[in-house]
């Protein structure tokens, strides 16, 4: 992905700024659960890496 | 790809199937009792056919490609039968009405093969391929069908549904047959010869390798990759080394869900273990489809909480899917497999196939949405004075709770966006057009949508209270345990949540007002 694709979330945060002003808020949120999604997503894309070692094969008729 | 399936047919008669016409009688006479064509014919009879074409067909396109290889690995291989069946709803004798029936009188189509290789001894039917309409209920659900042509009697009819292929034993497997059931419903060319793959095999296995004896995990990922269709799997006999409770932890039928939901379907590798299961053999069946039953009791079960761990989860929309749709080769097309008939101690081997320009799985997806949805609990208690549904998420959503329901598909923006303008809440609002035509201009053109919704909405409306929007684009390379460059927005009822900065100690959020504040309809895909 070329920088001169990239939409990110604050590109679409400013162009709603534009259209609802005061009515658009800044709020602070802090992030729960983090590490945990993180966790699971990574053991997902570290399962796929090790597949490509698989010696299963399937034949059954 | 598809001249096969369009060939004008050297000779072609119509049979009526009205009583005392015997389906069973004619597969077991002329087609060596094959039980794959028997299932042909079940779908047939159960979508109440009145009439059969039966259609001698040359050798053309990928069968005259199947041929030439069967020839070069077999040189006394001949190809003795080759035979389209039409399965009609309307009644007639004469193939001179064939030109007057239109698409919706097909229900399917079989084109069935017997190849002879007296060195092997061999002399068999088996079907090349058969695509047939799916059940007509609506909660049979097959997300984007493809429709395939077919020429019977000189006209060319277009039929929805999903490709079935049986193997032969002697070019293609189980394995190279799921694989362009699945293939068959993307390519640009609509289809992928067994020849392809099989020189894709040899080009990692060497000159030796012979197609009789399968495909492997390694020809299975070439093959899609180098037909450029993204995709995600595990081997669970691999990863269980490291985590003997992969199994639970990361179930197969997530995988299979996933795939299936976003139109992309998924395949199953599976240990066979029934009466004659020869040791360590494996089969390989495409999914394409799900069953909704909106009445099953399993999600108020608490199993139907899915722990991603660590104290974090939700109840998966896949609780409501009492069956995967499928083909299994040796049986016949359109079958419902009950989703968790496979024993997860059988099922080995799992792919989701992914939309163009997705780089990252569904389960994947949704995991990456959930601690945005727990995290806006406060903003939405701070809300909590508009009542309604926004307070109904909240109660729901709140980080101990934790009962949202989430359904998560990759879909084309533009799609998206579509929904977006045309829902109505239930008291009939409709969102800012100022607001869609923004997301419109900033969108990227894939993306991975996390539909939120809420126990007895979701199954009972089939409506949802928000959703969270991902960029399918962006790597998944684990660098960082949230990924605020894959977030785009969520909406809640009557509120958008954007990304304004992540610079700081804590990311900063802007908030802005939506037209839609209770619930809609999920998305139809």
């Amino acid at each position: 992905m070329s920088p001169a694709q990239r939409f990110t979330s604050p590109d679409i945060a400013k162009e709603m700024a534009k259209l609802f002003g005061d009515r658009a808020k800044t709020v602070p949120v802090e992030i729960k659960f983090a590490e945990q999604a993180g966790a699971f997503v990574r053991k997902i894309e570290n399962a796929h890496r090790k597949a490509a070692k698989s010696k299963l094969v399937f034949k059954a008729s | 790809m598809d001249s096969h399936r369009r060939a004008p047919a050297t000779s072609c008669r119509a049979e009526p199937t009205a009583p005392p016409s015997s389906c069973f009688d004619l597969v077991d006479t002329d087609f060596g009792g094959i039980t794959s064509l028997h299932r042909c014919f079940s779908l047939a009879r159960s979508a109440e056919f009145q009439t059969l074409t039966i259609e001698d067909i040359p050798s053309s396109g990928l069968i005259r490609a199947e041929d030439d290889e069967l020839q070069a690995l077999f040189p006394d291989h001949k190809t003795s039968g080759l035979q389209r069946l039409g399965f009609w709803s309307p009644a007639f004798s004469d193939e001179d009405e064939i030109p007057l029936l239109e698409d919706k009188h097909l229900i399917g189509y079989a084109i069935v093969k017997k190849d002879d290789v007296p060195s092997v001894s061999r002399s068999s039917w088996h079907v090349f391929e058969a695509v047939f309409r799916k059940y007509q209920h609506r909660h049979n659900c097959v997300p984007s069908p493809q429709r395939y042509a077919v020429s019977i009697g000189g006209k060319d009819f277009s039929l929805p549904g999903v490709l079935y292929c049986q193997q032969n034993g002697l070019n293609k497997s189980c394995a190279h047959v799921a694989v362009r059931s699945l293939l068959s419903r993307r390519l640009p060319e609509s289809d992928i010869s067994y020849g392809t793959m099989n020189d894709i095999a040899r080009g990692i296995s060497g000159p030796t390798y012979q197609p009789k004896a399968g495909l492997g995990v390694e020809h299975i990922r070439e093959i899609l990759s180098r037909n450029g269709i993204p995709f995600r799997d595990i081997d669970y006999l691999t990863e269980e080394e490291d985590d003997p409770d992969i199994r639970a932890r990361l179930p197969f039928h997530k995988y299979l869900y996933s795939g299936i939901e976003s139109g992309c379907g998924g395949l199953l590798g599976f240990r066979l273990s029934g009466l004659g299961a020869a040791g360590d053999e494996w089969h390989m069946i495409p999914f394409y489809g799900h069953t909704f039953n909106k009445d099953t009791w399993a999600p108020d079960a608490e199993r139907s909480y899915f722990n991603v761990g660590g104290g974090l989860g939700y109840i998966p929309s896949e609780s409501w899917t009492s069956s995967f749709l499928g083909h299994d080769d040796n049986f016949g097309p359109n079958f419902c497999v009950p989703r968790l008939y496979v024993k997860p101690e059988h099922a080995d081997y799992v792919v989701e196939l992914l939309a163009d320009g997705v780089s990252y799985s569904g389960v994947q997806a949704e995991t990456m949405a959930l601690p945005f949805l727990y995290s806006f609990y406060p903003r939405l208690i701070e809300h909590a004075e508009e009542g309604g549904w926004l307070l109904r998420l909240a109660q729901l959503a709140a980080p101990k709770v934790q009962k949202a329901i989430l359904r998560t598909v990759s879909i084309r923006a533009t799609d998206y966006l579509e929904h977006l303008a045309s829902v109505s809440d239930w008291e009939g609002r409709q969102e800012m057009a100022e607001v869609i035509e923004i997301l419109r201009r900033l969108l990227p053109p894939m993306v991975w949508v996390a539909e939120v919704s809420v126990p007895q909405l979701f199954p009972a409306n089939e409506r949802k209270v928000g959703e969270i929007l991902l960029d399918p684009r962006v790597p998944c390379d684990g660098g960082h345990d949230v990924n605020y460059d894959a977030f785009l927005l969520a909406r809640v009822p009557g509120h958008y949540f954007l990304v304004e900065s992540v610079s700081g100690k804590t990311p900063l959020f802007m908030e802005i007002p939506s037209l839609l504040n209770s619930h809609v309809p999920l998305l139809g895909i």
